[in-house]
């Protein structure tokens, strides 16, 4: 309502969530079904019930093993943490955009053109961030070993390479603060060089060189990433102010992760840790520097020991940051991952592992191993698919999902009566009368020429929903009836039909005429027109009526813009939807 | 190199790469004030912005009405919403106009006229977005005249168009000066437009005859026409002149608008800003302007210069229809007005205005 403020899309709008458990139930039908048919496939070729865990990973490299089943169950968790109902919404202004905030322009682009797509669409694209994520833990999970195994790899880095990069801001490397502690460079990098370690040929994990540069890798990261948080200048020295308030890098992230929602025994504890931190930072960052150094450099050696010993001082500052200074990743917010350490701790394991378990080149798997994980990777990739594909499908055709609009202004109401004849004249001055609109779909809403913020958003919305009509626009008038008591002359609607640029639309008429009889064609339509004093718009009804051929009112919408493009789009693609119902 | 050195020499590169300076942030600029009073015949209104400043969707353009015993009452023309604030004109017989400014999705210019004002209000609409100065429109016997932000001067009698005969002499003084039209005023017989010149040596104001003709030199830096008002004997402009040695002056003709003579008004010493102008058909001028102590007072009447301190908060000061002047401030939706008496000022009037606060959200 002009004159009255608009409100957005609150995160557990009830509407919104429960569409998306809709669309998730549905998903697990077709999940379901996906996993009937692979078993009945497999029951058809072999003869056997499948048993895609059993047996199917002997042979497969023990640091390979670790990376895969740990990444799987990841990426399991991953896509449990996307069904949170508040994510549909939530997820572009309290994830996308924050993890970007402070890295330059273009990073902030690329992130909002992420944010853009899953906005327009945010029931499917929350479903489908869901089936992704659990389709490729279990393809990783089940697909042990063979090309099928390595398919799946390259799928995780795929997907990983598109989660840090849209949707984490390339973990914040282009950002000024960038601290391993805090979750830099990025968990999803870590699942990036999973994948593609996944997708090589197993036969790697027999080479020297490959396990050796692989653990060399993994150090030489470590010791840059101490490196920065040794560097003079970024707040990791310091601790508190002389008010005892964090003004230091670590009591600070450990003072607000504590402040988040989360049981009191962590909460007490991150607390503490933040008061000790903050007290002798010196002391803490020293501790952390070196210990990452001291990792690294225990992995660039490659000598058995001293990786031995680098891998169990890596998993203690792993655990001892993500309890303390991640705050386990799970709390703080809108949560879609568990957080860095427990993906270094799993490189970790893998590259000592590697290192020190180095096999033979495995031979290939049995025949009835290569059959079962085939079905099971086709079986996996069709619940990648339950995702992607309604996404995919709903991009390419643009538009915005009409949920929205219907979340924030409820829902299309039938009604059926005749409408109220009415002869007025357009900007032009050309007579316009209920009678001469008969055998078209009539779209009527009531605008305010003068007003300031909602009525040209309506208009525009109206233009989209036009153009959305493509050839059938010929079949529809839109009109609009002049909506206040002292602007409402010939002058002022022409004057609106050029700032708004609606003359170039063949069939739009906004109307006006006597105050009488926009007074009655108000009362009529239930629309409360007034004109407060002291510097306010005039205040009326958004509404938008819908007429059948016939002349005969069919549906009413409440018209209220929003606050966002996305929900205006949304309005124009429910009006074309209720148009195209009454024009069939 | 052992690899140690050669994960020294990356770890280096690496962290040099990623530490990023921040950006540096952008000057602001600061709008141009609305706030101002207008006073012709027995009818003096002023406009002053209201409620939370520092939120546009929550500031108001407010009109008041000042009759002649001094009272003040609230006048605000109705019917869409004055976030972007107002521009008042006057003339001698009380004919007013109060232009709304386009504000948010708006860009149209809704105009409500009374005659004699204020009020009841006419509504008309000004189909193009009004220069936000607070000389930019004028009323008068010769029509409504307006100069818009994209540069043009519109006049009207029964319908809104240009007014090239005006507009020649005016771009002429433009091109001379560098300038764009800023102001509009008229006498009896003549439009008169205001220009900002922002090469020194110009007087920034032609009438259909050329530039009109001031005695003296030229200002000594870029100058910039606030308002222009005709009087009885021709007209009284209000003139800002920038540079090492900010002033304003008071340009006034006697002889039907052909000659005019330059008096100053107030030299601005560093800190001090202008914050709101007066202007009455009677030919006197005010400024107000913020300075390091507070608000002060600037007045040209009669051929005499004044200056007074005003009460803390005063934004803008308005003549009364006897001649004599008083000041308004406001905080939130309260408005004291004040008057001289003897050294003093006394508040003789407080009054609020409910202020729709969320109504532009």
């Amino acid at each position: 309502m002009p004159g009255m403020g608009s409100r957005g899309l609150s995160n557990g709008n009830p509407v919104i969530v429960a569409a998306f458990h809709s669309a998730l139930f549905h998903g697990l039908l077709a999940v379901v079904v996906v996993a009937m048919v692979a078993i009945l496939i497999f029951l058809l070729l072999s003869g056997k019930v499948p048993h895609p865990l059993q047996g199917s990973w002997r042979g497969e490299p023990v640091g390979r093993r670790v990376l895969r089943l740990g990444f799987a169950v990841l990426w399991v968790v991953d896509g449990l943490l996307q069904v949170q109902p508040q994510m549909p919404i939530g997820l572009p202004t309290e994830v996308l955009q924050p993890s970007a905030a402070t890295s330059p322009g273009w990073v902030q682009h690329v992130v909002a053109f992420g944010a853009g797509l899953w906005e327009h669409q945010p029931i499917k694209a929350a479903a489908a961030a869901v089936w992704i994520q659990l389709g490729l833990g279990l393809w990783l999970l089940l697909v042990a070993r063979g090309p099928w195994s390595r398919l799946g790899g390259a799928a995780s880095a795929a997907w990983a390479l598109v989660v840090w990069s849209v949707g984490n801001g390339f973990g914040g490397i282009f950002a000024p603060g960038l601290s391993l502690l805090f979750g830099g460079p990025g968990s999803s990098l870590l699942y990036v060089a999973a994948g593609i370690v996944l997708a090589l040929p197993e036969g790697v994990f027999s080479s020297r060189r490959f396990v050796g540069g692989q653990a060399r890798a993994l150090g030489a990261f470590l010791v840059v990433m101490g490196i920065l948080q040794a560097w003079p200048g970024r707040g990791t020295w310091m601790g508190n102010d002389a008010h005892g308030q964090p003004v230091g890098a670590i009591p600070a992230m450990s003072s607000a992760m504590a402040q988040t929602p989360q049981p009191h025994l962590l909460a007490t504890a991150v607390a503490n840790f933040a008061r000790a931190a903050g007290s002798a930072p010196v002391l803490f960052n020293g501790a952390a520097v070196l210990a990452m150094v001291g990792v690294g450099l225990g992995y660039l050696s490659l000598r058995p020991k001293a990786v031995r010993l680098a891998m169990v001082v890596g998993l203690t500052l792993a655990a001892l940051v993500w309890i303390f200074i991640e705050d386990l990743g799970l709390f703080g917010g809108l949560s879609t991952d568990p957080n860095t350490m427990p993906a270094l701790a799993l490189w970790l394991v893998a590259a000592a592992f590697a290192l020190r378990y180095r096999a033979p080149v495995p031979e290939a798997p049995p025949r009835q191993s290569r059959l079962a994980a085939m079905v099971a990777a086709v079986g996996a990739a069709c619940v990648v698919a339950v995702g992607v594909l309604p996404a995919t499908v709903a991009t390419a055709a643009g538009g915005t999902d009409p949920i929205l609009a219907t979340a924030q202004n409820g829902g299309p109401q039938a009604v059926n009566f005749a409408a109220l004849p009415f002869s007025l004249v357009d900007g032009a001055g050309h007579p316009v009368t209920m009678a001469s609109l008969r055998g078209k779909v009539v779209a009527m809403t009531f605008l305010d020429p003068v007003c300031t913020t909602d009525c040209p958003l309506i208009a525009q919305e109206f233009k989209a929903s036009a153009a959305a009509l493509g050839a059938e626009q010929s079949k529809v008038a839109f009109v609009a009836v002049a909506a206040n008591p002292i602007y409402y002359q010939q002058q002022a609607v022409a004057a609106f039909d050029a700032q708004e640029h609606l003359t170039t639309l063949p069939d739009w008429h906004f109307v006006t005429g006597s105050l009488a009889e926009l007074r009655r064609l108000w009362l009529f339509y239930g629309v409360e027109v007034t004109a407060p004093s002291a510097g306010s718009m005039a205040v009326h009804n958004d509404v938008t009526y819908l007429f059948d051929p016939s002349g005969r009112a069919r549906v009413v919408l409440n018209t209220d813009p929003g606050s966002s493009a996305v929900l205006r789009s949304s309005f124009s693609a429910l009006l074309d939807a209720q148009i195209g119902q009454l024009l069939r | 190199m052992r690899w140690w050195g050669r994960a020294a020499a990356l770890g280096a590169l690496l962290s040099a790469a990623v530490v990023v300076p921040p950006a540096a942030s952008g000057a602001a600029t600061s709008p141009w004030l609305l706030d101002a009073s207008s006073t012709g015949g027995t009818t003096a209104l002023l406009t002053v912005a209201m409620g939370q400043r520092s939120n546009p969707a929550n500031t108001f353009g407010e009109v008041f009405a000042l009759n002649p015993s001094g009272q003040l009452r609230l006048v605000t023309p109705t019917g869409t919403a004055t976030n972007g604030g107002l521009v008042l004109a006057v003339d001698a017989t009380g004919r007013s106009a109060a232009a709304t400014m386009p504000s948010a999705s708006l860009h149209l210019t809704p105009v409500a006229q009374a005659s004699p004002g204020p009020g009841p209000w006419k509504s008309a609409l000004l189909p193009r977005a009004l220069l936000g100065a607070p000389g930019s429109l004028s009323e008068g016997p010769l029509g409504l005249f307006a100069v818009t932000s994209d540069g043009q001067l519109l006049g009207t009698k029964t319908g809104w168009s240009w007014a090239p005969v005006h507009l020649s002499a005016a771009r002429s003084v433009a091109t001379r000066c560098g300038g764009t039209l800023a102001a509009v005023g008229q006498t009896a017989s003549r439009v008169l437009v205001g220009l900002s010149c922002p090469r020194p040596g110009t007087w920034p104001l032609a009438s259909p005859a050329g530039p009109v003709s001031v005695a003296g030199g030229g200002p000594t830096g870029p100058a910039r026409c606030l308002r222009v008002l005709g009087t009885p004997s021709g007209f009284v402009a209000l003139v800002a002149i920038s540079g090492p040695r900010p002033s304003l002056v008071v340009l006034a003709s006697n002889d039907g608008g052909n000659h005019a003579t330059v008096a100053p008004l107030a030299s601005l010493t560093p800190g001090q800003s202008l914050r709101s102008t007066a202007i009455s058909t009677s030919g006197s001028v005010a400024a107000v302007v913020d300075g390091v102590h507070g608000p002060l007072l600037f007045v040209r009447r009669g051929g005499v210069l004044t200056s007074a301190t005003l009460p803390s908060g005063s934004q803008v000061a308005v003549f009364t229809a006897s001649g004599s002047i008083e000041t308004v401030a406001t905080k939130a939706g309260a408005v004291v007005v004040s008057a001289p008496s003897g050294s003093r000022w006394v508040v003789h009037q407080r009054l609020s205005v409910a202020l729709p606060y969320g109504s532009s959200g």
